[in-house]
């Protein structure tokens, strides 16, 4: 799904579009993410290390055109996917980014 | 079976590798693959309350002396035992006192006299774990040293633990009073969430890539032993770097690769140190290549502490891309980018599922027969912050904290890494034979200066 197209640059979108995605990559091998795994699951506890981070920042932009820039890289921004998908509809949101 | 018994804990793919591997070197008459956590300790712990705890622990984790059980053409599985566990091996030990000096502190009664603690502790990852009527799969070693300070060994069996299960169960043996009862281990292996579809391409995707590596060869310095009977016996140097020394490597592996991911920067040192010594031998080393860990392993949760949960990432560098750093940091940044978007580590899980099926022995044997003798030109590996948050074992200060993996012959080296309090410490490990000293010497040269001075052409001139 091309979600840079659905997004509007001026509006806010909705955090739970990037959800499904994220959960998605995440458990394609960066994660086992458990069958009771909730979206505000601590995912350093499950196990998320700096080269899972890695994985997932490689990810995240081919898949939803939004590279992460390098200072927005923390624990709190990590540490669910609730908190990421946050993330990444505010990024997609702000002036300059690509879609 | 025992309807009473516990269901037996399926191995892992990494697992059942291991145990094909262990079944390779026993043949080739080295010990299992056993991995020692180290822990330095400013004064004596509570030796007591150790014990206590130790005792405790095994009753918690039955798995720690649970046999291996193979069925027919069944994948292998742990048999969980159902007795009563009985006192787990646990051993006091004091350096011996130079006939001028007086001991330090009172000896306890039950410690016996050791001469050299390294060489102590070099045979313990060079010989079986216990005797053979011995169930466990580790055992711990307390040093009263002659300057009065301590090292705990926990000598592990990699079929088992691996470096971080060891340092959650040292953390779990001394928080035992506060920790809520122990999940049983998982029943089920990692569930791939792709289509068979996607699965075939997946695995069509590593073969790919493994033919790929197979066409420039991916040597290891492993030796063949001289005679049937010696022994290759695991050997090991560890060289600690300064809290400065530290410091200065974090500044260069981030002016290098960023603030946050460091495998490549530490990856490219290994991989320039193991081709010196291959230039020292004067052989022809078109490229090299190392598999490289990748964890799975949740922190919490169900059994966390126990097998290997990992999949892996192969890279490559040609002897061009070896000679000089940058451009080694450069090239392993650019295929960990590219394994990932082509979901590499998943297909290769996926492999390891698959190889599940086939006898230890025929796996281990499909899988040097790709690699043309080899599976892996070296081993290595950078744990992190050992034990994070954790300053005191049994009310002993820790002063430092580190692993001691042993290798197997093949690859016969490794470069093993990890931090303490800022303080990095690296173990170069080989097997007896594999290495000359002069190749040591240029191997450990290497690595302290690719990691911690700054790129000159001077440096890149050395190679």
């Amino acid at each position: 799904m091309d979600f840079s197209e659905k997004n509007s640059p001026t509006t806010l979108p909705n955090p739970s579009v990037f959800a499904e995605g994220l959960k998605d990559i995440l458990s394609g091998g960066i994660l086992d993410l458990p069958e009771n795994f909730q979206n505000n699951d601590d995912l350093f506890d499950l196990g998320l290390d700096s080269m899972a981070i890695m994985q997932l920042l490689i990810l995240i932009e081919d898949r939803f055109s939004l590279p992460i820039p390098a200072n927005l890289v923390t624990k709190t921004h990590f540490c669910s996917i609730d908190a990421l998908s946050k993330l990444l509809a505010e990024l997609s949101s702000s002036p300059g980014q690509p879609g | 079976m025992n309807p009473r018994s516990p269901d037996p804990i399926p191995f892992f793919g990494s697992d059942c590798f291991i145990l094909a591997l262990n079944g390779l070197m026993q043949r080739n008459g080295q010990a299992p693959l056993l991995g020692q956590t180290v822990l330095t300790l400013a004064e004596t712990p509570d030796i007591a309350s150790l014990k206590n705890a130790l005792a405790s622990l095994a009753n918690r984790h039955p798995l720690l002396r649970a046999k291996v059980r193979r069925f027919f053409f069944f994948p292998p599985s742990w048999q969980i035992p159902t007795s009563p566990a009985p006192l787990p091996p646990f051993f006091l030990w004091h350096e011996n006192a130079s006939p001028s000096s007086s001991p330090l502190r009172p000896l306890p009664a039950d410690s016996l006299p050791i001469e050299d603690p390294l060489a102590f502790q070099k045979k313990l990852l060079s010989s079986p774990l216990l005797p053979r009527d011995e169930p466990w799969h580790f055992r711990a070693d307390l040093i009263l040293l002659q300057n009065g300070k301590c090292s705990l060994i926990l000598t592990w069996s990699h079929l088992l633990l691996d470096g971080k299960g060891a340092e959650l169960l040292l953390q779990e043996l001394q928080n035992l009073d506060s920790l809520p009862p122990c999940s049983p281990p998982p029943k089920n292996q990692k569930k791939h969430t792709s289509t068979l579809k996607q699965k075939f391409a997946l695995l069509k995707k590593i073969a790919s890539h493994f033919s790929s590596l197979a066409q420039t060869g991916f040597p290891s310095l492993s030796r063949p032993k001289k005679t049937s009977g010696n022994t290759k016996h695991a050997d090991f140097e560890t060289v600690f770097f300064s809290e400065k020394e530290t410091a200065a490597m974090k500044q260069k592996s981030e002016a290098m690769v960023g603030p946050l991911f460091h495998l490549p920067f530490y990856l490219a040192g290994a991989f320039r140190a193991i081709h010196a010594a291959f230039l020292l031998r004067s052989l022809e080393c078109a490229s090299l290549a190392v598999s490289i860990p990748s964890q799975t392993r949740p922190k919490k949760g169900a059994s966390p502490l126990f097998q290997n949960r990992i999949s892996m990432f192969f890279f490559r560098l040609h002897k061009e891309e070896m000679l000089s750093f940058s451009s080694a940091v450069q090239s392993l940044s650019q295929q960990f980018a590219k394994m990932t978007r082509e979901k590499l580590d998943e297909a290769f899980s996926l492999l390891l599922d698959a190889l599940r099926w086939l006898p230890p022995r025929l796996s281990i044997a499909f899988v040097l027969f790709q690699g043309k003798g080899n599976f892996t030109s070296f081993f290595h590996s950078h744990t992190g912050e050992f034990l994070p948050g954790t300053d005191r074992f049994f009310s002993a200060k820790i002063e430092n904290g580190f692993h001691v993996p042993a290798v197997s012959s093949p690859p016969g080296t490794g470069v093993f890494l990890s931090e303490f309090r800022g303080k990095t410490t690296m173990t170069v490990s080989w097997r007896d034979g594999d290495l000359s000293p002069h190749e040591k010497e240029a191997i450990l040269h290497s690595l302290r200066t690719d990691y911690t001075l700054p790129e000159t052409p001077q440096n890149q001139g050395e190679k």
